[in-house]
């Protein structure tokens, strides 16, 4: 069950990280980085709790 | 008692011991990397961080860092912030050398408040109850701190730091309030007020379920008194700023048996040692120094952190468990006519119904003997005992060694303090 989670939050993060870059190209858009940032970090945090290591 | 998650309460073994060693490594290397305190104090100290392999090379080659430290590093770089600080706490300056800075960027905001998840789910709230927080939203770690462990437990905050005692009160019973963040000695007064109000949270149907003290020590008969009267179990948390909140906290309860509990160390978030003065790891029923290393604070992290806190280690691993109730300063110790008196072992005699609060002045006396004065406020509307003051001069002599004289101040004289009581001044000739 673990596994699973971990292979979809790892396909999540993927996904994220290519939001980030395209949000990174927007431009006057601050707000929507800071959202990236802080879903960045939350599924750190998640990640860290599902006793997996970012 | 209840989970928070059992994916990490459930490690054990060699996958714990594997968990721990790897997030030391990432810990100690991500502060070199990240972290400009870290860097110039690994530098001054020569240490090598890739000799860190395990827990043990952990230990061997880290020294401890102390808030001299941090400090010391503070002012040779002053405003020296990385560029993704997201916000700034300050320590509480409590220590009367200094605050400090902790900067925190996004990913310590995430992690802000899963300690405090961990000791309310353990507490046995749930999602869409109610806690009030009583204790101050301001420029330390403390206010974003409280309402971070809320919302990462998704408890609704009724936040209770402004206004009067009563209206306190009177929200606590207006919201619902299932659990209750506070100092032991603002509940000592809150009690003292819900008394003279004439409420009776056992009658009434209180739905408090909870109370969560923190940052002073308090003693069994004063908590067992607690729970008799709010109808809730007292439990604990330990954290601090350097920790990013509560890395320790009970499960069942701040009481067991007449006997102090169990707090339970959160081992995958924090590693937690306890120290002798010479560095060693004590054995299981000794008291030693909190040393800390946090293994998800990317901003300023606690990498073998000396508090300056003492408990006693029950039970050492992954997991380690400490007793509730007794964490003191190692430097609160004052000597007094040769003796060695710990303020917390007065806390414990002292604050009884109906004692409010008490200031200790130690002295040197006319005859140049050493003194301690106490001054107690008592509760102006409760009927005191004609033995009270006996009865609190014999159990000091009794448990911390040494006879102090007891005088009472007048209702009012003082102040309120929801954050870490300062009770104790020194005017000694000689110090």
């Amino acid at each position: 069950m673990t596994d699973s989670i971990e292979q979809e939050l790892a396909r999540a993060r993927t996904h994220l990280d290519a939001v980030t870059q395209l949000v990174a190209e927007l431009p006057e858009s601050p707000l929507l980085i800071q959202f990236c940032e802080r879903i960045d970090a939350l599924v750190d945090e998640f990640t860290w709790e599902l006793g997996a290591q970012p | 008692m209840t989970t928070a998650n059992a994916l990490t309460e459930s490690m054990s073994g060699l996958t714990a011991t594997r968990f721990r060693d790897t997030a030391l490594v990432r810990a100690v290397r991500l502060a070199r990397d990240e972290s400009p305190f870290h860097r110039w104090f690994y530098g001054d100290h020569a240490v090598d961080v890739d000799s860190v392999v395990d827990q043990r090379s952990f230990a061997l080659h880290i020294p401890v860092a102390r808030k001299a430290e941090y400090l010391r590093y503070q002012k040779l770089h002053p405003g020296t912030v990385r560029d993704d600080v997201r916000q700034l706490h300050l320590t509480s300056g409590t220590s009367g050398v200094g605050r400090e800075v902790h900067p925190r960027t996004a990913h310590d905001l995430a992690a802000l408040g899963t300690g405090g998840a961990y000791q309310y789910f353990w507490a046995g709230l749930a999602a869409g109850e109610k806690i009030m927080l009583t204790i101050p939203y301001s420029q330390t770690m403390a206010g974003p701190y409280f309402q971070a462990s809320a919302l990462a437990a998704g408890l609704v905050p009724t936040n209770a730091f402004t206004g009067s005692t009563a209206e306190r009160i009177d929200m606590l019973q207006r919201f619902g309030c299932a659990g209750m963040s506070i100092t032991p000695s603002y509940l000592h007064r809150m009690t003292a007020e819900a008394k003279r109000l004439g409420i009776e949270p056992k009658r009434s149907g209180s739905a408090l379920r909870a109370i969560f003290l923190s940052g002073e020590p308090y003693g069994i008969e004063w908590a067992e008194s607690m729970q008799e009267f709010w109808s809730a179990t007292v439990h604990e948390g330990w954290g601090a700023t350097q920790t990013l909140g509560v890395v320790m906290a009970t499960k069942t309860g701040a009481i067991e048996e007449h006997g102090r509990g169990v707090l339970h160390g959160i081992g995958h978030r924090c590693l937690i040692e306890v120290l002798n003065p010479d560095g060693v790891a004590v054995a299981p029923g000794e008291r030693g120094e909190i040393v800390v290393t946090t293994l998800r604070t990317r901003g300023l992290p606690s990498i073998r952190f000396g508090m300056g806190d003492s408990i006693r280690l029950l039970r050492d691993g992954f997991f380690p468990e400490f007793e509730a109730g007794s964490i003191g300063r190692i430097d609160d110790m004052i000597k007094i006519r040769g003796m060695n008196i710990w303020p917390s072992a007065v806390d414990a005699a002292v604050l009884r119904v109906p004692v409010l609060d008490y200031r200790a002045i130690v002295h040197t006396a006319d005859n140049g003997s050493e003194s301690v004065d106490l001054q107690l406020e008592i509760d102006a509307a409760a009927d005191v005992d004609p033995n009270l003051m006996a009865d609190i001069a014999e159990t000091i002599k009794r448990t911390v060694g040494i006879s102090m004289s007891i005088s009472v101040l007048p209702t009012g004289t003082l102040d309120e303090q929801h954050f870490k009581s300062r009770r104790w001044t020194d005017r000694r000739a000689v110090r």
